[in-house]
């Protein structure tokens, strides 16, 4: 296995202090994640029975020196603790390598061999024919849903995935890449078979759940590739008006309970595919397709005495949320009204001694708590750090496509 | 049923049984990014299940390597997928497979609960009470677990049964009042009924 980096001893350090934290049995969060959803089952063990917590107390600073080498050590060797993620890599790979990015540090990375490396996951069809037998030709989220082909070139089912797929161009526009000469067009035919229909979205033709991330994805991808013929917009907003809640804020599915996530991707989608206006609450606009007073509200109250955000009403504060409601807030034009500075000291003591954030007050990092704590930063316009564009959950210099 | 399926873990390169497989390293292409320092036992059992997968080979013994690589790694839709369609091979009794995924529920139902759905669906009615049972023991435990509810709402819509639901919510917010995931319940009663 070739680890990027010419300078081997660079590698080799941080095997060495991988090796290190892992003796100790500090550094690293044990317990069972997935970044595609923000932590839903994660809430069971809210006693933190997998945490370690650190003795010392928060540093009253954002430490960005201790989070670029977080980012370097992700970049160059994940922990074991990540091989249950390995399906989704490219998504491992995007928190690491935009959040060097939102960092300003994205010269830590050799752009165009992770071009090529991601560039390797997209899946081909071998005729234009294929493009119309239900599978998604964008990109595997990993090799372990992507085979070779036989002797014969024939492959096993090779399909890609909504959220690698939207990885991997948020990769490709990070370092620099032009989109522009990728295989789009197999991209956009095929995204349009996982549309269901009522609007929403499956990641994956094999099956699986539908609900708001999928849409959002689609969305993302569409708005990337600035070609809207792969999804119908409309039935999308229509699911996506199904799941706003009585309370005002968006349950990943029409009738779930009102969740942080679920209002992201019910609201950046809205604002990509250009169903929402910016800065809406400073118009004096008397109607738009969702019920913003009622949904202000939902994410004013999001925030907690803690300071931190909620991704539910009663459930405790999670660094992620800062982000996903915070980035609610900047779209309507409403991030003013929270109180900063008691988020900004909340999120303080979720800044690990190793680098990176984790979920709760105390605990370890993880590589998904690390990237929404930077983006949450980035939106408390912390100095130092690269602006944010909230509907695409990237830098605005990657959104733009300025390198 | 477990012991059948049960392997003991043993490295699959030592048992017998697996003698005639070559196993199927993973290419990670050029100039990988974010490896990942997989222990052996998670390398081994992926790269048996590349050789299986490519090899399109539905017996029980991939089932039973289905069950390893998903214990490794809960996420992987290609390995539930696949799994789907050895069961389809074998005409496997899908009681037992409800009963597996009821033994192995836990905080990653969230993981398999396409899969979930697919035997529930095949089952039909008769499987109705069995889960609304088991999302009730999850919800004492955790009683706002986002999956635990989505799949409820599920069950009822396809398999029926709202009509008890508003004695079971009264019931949660007796416990906690502040149960939000219980008053959303209650009111999607409503919708969906």
């Amino acid at each position: 296995m070739q680890l990027v980096g010419g300078d081997n001893s660079g590698v080799a350090e941080a095997v060495k202090q991988v090796e290190q934290v892992k003796q100790s049995g500090k550094g690293m969060a044990t317990r069972e994640w997935n970044p595609l959803d923000f932590d839903i089952g994660e809430e069971e063990d809210e006693e933190g029975t997998a945490s370690q917590s650190s003795i010392s107390p928060p540093l009253p600073y954002f430490d960005r020196d201790r989070h670029v080498a977080f980012l370097e050590m992700m970049y160059n060797l994940m922990p074991h603790h990540y091989q249950s993620q390995e399906i989704n890599r490219l998504t491992l790979a995007f928190f690491t390598i935009s959040g060097l990015h939102l960092l300003r540090a994205l010269d830590r990375v050799d752009k165009d061999r992770v071009a090529d490396w991601v560039l390797s996951f997209q899946a081909h069809p071998r005729s234009r024919a294929q493009l119309k037998n239900g599978q998604f030709y964008g990109f595997h989220g990993s090799r372990t849903s992507q085979f070779p082909p036989d002797g014969n070139g024939v492959s096993a089912r090779n399909a890609g995935h909504l959220a690698s797929t939207y990885c991997a161009l948020a990769i490709l526009k990070t370092v620099g890449f032009n989109l522009l000469t990728i295989d789009k067009e197999s991209i956009l035919i095929s995204l349009r078979n996982l549309q269901q229909p009522d609007g929403s979205f499956m990641p994956v033709d094999v099956g699986a759940e539908t609900d708001l991330r999928f849409v959002y994805c689609a969305a993302a991808i569409c708005f990337m590739l600035e070609d809207w013929s792969g999804m119908d917009r409309e039935k999308a907003k229509e699911y996506i008006l199904k799941c706003q809640s009585y309370d005002g804020g968006f349950g990943l599915m029409p009738g779930l309970e009102s969740h942080g996530g679920g209002t992201y991707c019910a609201v950046a989608s809205l604002r990509l595919m250009g169903y929402i206006e910016d800065d809406l609450l400073s118009k004096t606009v008397t109607s738009s397709v969702i019920n913003v007073p009622l949904l202000l509200d939902w994410c004013m109250q999001r925030q907690a005495i803690d300071g931190g955000f909620q991704g539910r009403a009663n459930k405790p504060s999670d660094t992620c949320y800062a982000f996903w409601i915070g980035a609610v807030l900047r779209i309507l034009g409403g991030y003013k009204f929270i109180d900063k500075i008691a988020l900004h000291r909340f999120l303080l003591t979720c800044q690990s001694e190793f680098g990176g954030f984790s979920k709760y007050p105390g605990d370890l990092p993880d590589i998904y708590h690390a990237y929404y704590g930077y983006t949450a930063f980035s939106l408390l316009e912390e100095p130092g750090l690269n602006p944010l564009c909230a509907e695409l959950g990237m830098t605005d210099l990657t959104a733009i496509g300025i390198i | 049923m477990d012991s059948r399926e049960d392997d003991g873990g043993e490295p699959l390169s030592r048992m017998a049984e697996w003698r005639d497989v070559t196993p199927l390293p993973q290419d990670d292409g050029p100039n990988p990014v974010v490896p990942i320092a997989y222990k052996e036992e998670f390398r081994e059992t992926m790269d048996y299940f590349r050789a299986i997968y490519k090899a399109d080979e539905r017996s029980p013994r991939a089932l039973r390597l289905t069950r390893r690589a998903i214990h490794l790694n809960p996420g992987n839709y290609t390995v539930w997928h696949f799994r789907r369609l050895v069961l389809e091979a074998l005409n496997a009794d899908l009681d037992e497979e409800l009963d597996f995924l009821q033994r192995i529920a836990n905080s990653n139902s969230k993981n398999y609960q396409h899969h979930r759905r697919w035997v529930v669906e095949r089952l039909g009615a008769n499987a109705r009470a069995k889960e609304l049972n088991l999302i009730k023991k999850i919800l004492s435990i955790d009683a706002k677990n986002y999956h635990a509810w989505s799949h409820r709402q599920w069950v009822l819509q396809a398999l029926g049964g709202w009509e008890d639901e508003l004695d079971y919510c009264q019931q949660l917010l007796e416990e906690d009042i502040f149960n939000n995931s219980a008053w959303n319940q209650f009111s999607a009663r409503h919708d969906f009924t």
